[in-house]
């Protein structure tokens, strides 16, 4: 087991001590809605709930394991596919961020917060990874939902230009403290570095991040006066693209 | 009849957040939640409870800042605080909030309902 562990490298250019300091972060970050699903069982074991609560705790067990299994894959694509060269194919971003929003919604709804969606114009077919674009726009916009105060608006927004599609998830809570913007967007920043402003350390987004880059890709997170703003930039498969 | 003790929640996370609070009001407690310190710090304006659940990790302050807040007035001084956080704090640090006024640093990976239940009971039993 031992000889495992040390043959554990999380990304390739991540030094030893980022990648401890990753594997610390990833723990921490599992270990918050691991602990929530605990305690909400115990809680419906233990006491007299009517109906309704019941229904209600197993709803947010039942989407904590969710997101907590997404974000366990996407840290393993991740590694996986950081040490190999990963197949990329034209995907509909437009039916992508639909399937994301239409995954979320429950989230929104428990959350009691507000899911939008603005469609490109015309069809955007980007050059990537089906399952990682996927989980790429999971959490990011779940880091949205999850880390903003209550009524909160996300949008997802879609632009396709020459080369380039844009997604565009913001949110119209707090935003992002500079300090998160700068840690997040430098050029020497190690890949997993995690962001330490939030309630969580915004693992997610350095998953997001390292999933992006892997197809190609940037994911930034912009200064915003109106909230929070991450913009994932993919290159567009002008062959299949397809006006509507 | 006997007035309900006040508690005090200040954690970001909403699911988190409102089980505390059911947990707590099942059991005759009343329950403020706060999503941050600057409404935890508005809220102790309005009215001082009898005991505090803090989250060290706030989106707007940390809990040390919160703590230093709580410290820095007279009629909050004295109001104990279980911090519940899924942070490992070192010893030291640990040992740094029994000055802050923490009664208690829970792990929330081992806490249970009727742990924290019982220990605000205790807690607020003398007030």
């Amino acid at each position: 087991m031992q000889r495992e562990f040390e043959e554990i490298r999380f990304f390739d250019g991540v030094t030893a001590g980022a990648s401890h300091h990753a594997l610390i972060t990833a723990a921490h970050d599992l270990k918050a809605p691991l602990s929530l699903i605990k305690f909400y069982a115990q809680h419906m074991q233990s006491a007299d709930i009517s109906a309704e609560e019941r229904q209600k705790y197993t709803r947010r067990i039942a989407l904590s394991a969710e997101q907590l299994l997404k974000m366990t894959t996407g840290l393993l694509e991740a590694y996986r596919f950081g040490e190999q060269t990963l197949p990329l194919e034209p995907v509909n971003a437009t039916i992508a961020c639909e399937e994301v929003l239409h995954e979320l919604a429950p989230y929104a709804n428990e959350l009691g917060q507000a899911l939008r969606y603005q469609a490109a114009q015309r069809q955007c077919v980007v050059v990537a990874h089906r399952q990682l674009l996927h989980n790429v726009l999971f959490n990011i916009a779940y880091n949205a939902l999850k880390h903003t105060p209550e009524k909160t608006i996300v949008t997802v927004k879609l632009l396709r230009s020459h080369n380039l599609s844009r997604i565009h998830v913001t949110d119209n809570g707090p935003g992002f403290k500079q300090a998160d913007l700068q840690r997040f967007g430098g050029s020497t920043t190690p890949l997993l570095q995690p962001l330490r402003s939030h309630s969580g350390t915004g693992f997610g987004l350095s998953i997001a991040k390292q999933l992006t880059h892997i197809m190609g890709g940037e994911l930034k997170l912009l200064a915003s006066q109106r909230g929070g703003h991450c913009l994932v930039m993919l290159h567009s498969s002008r062959q299949l693209a397809l006006p509507l | 009849m006997k007035r309900p003790k006040h508690i005090l929640i200040v954690e970001d996370d909403r699911w988190q957040g409102e089980i505390y609070r059911d947990i707590l009001e099942q059991r005759d407690f009343q329950v403020t939640l706060c999503p941050g310190g600057q409404a935890a710090i508005e809220a102790l304006d309005k009215r001082l409870p009898q005991a505090i659940v803090l989250d060290m990790m706030l989106p707007d302050a940390n809990g040390i800042a919160f703590l230093h807040e709580l410290q820095s007035y007279e009629d909050s001084m004295a109001i104990p605080v279980i911090v519940c956080t899924t942070v490992q704090l070192t010893a030291s640090f640990r040992q740094a909030l029994t000055h802050y006024g923490v009664h208690a640093v829970l792990d929330k990976a081992e806490i249970t309902p009727h742990q924290l239940a019982g220990l605000l009971a205790e807690m607020t039993t003398h007030e």
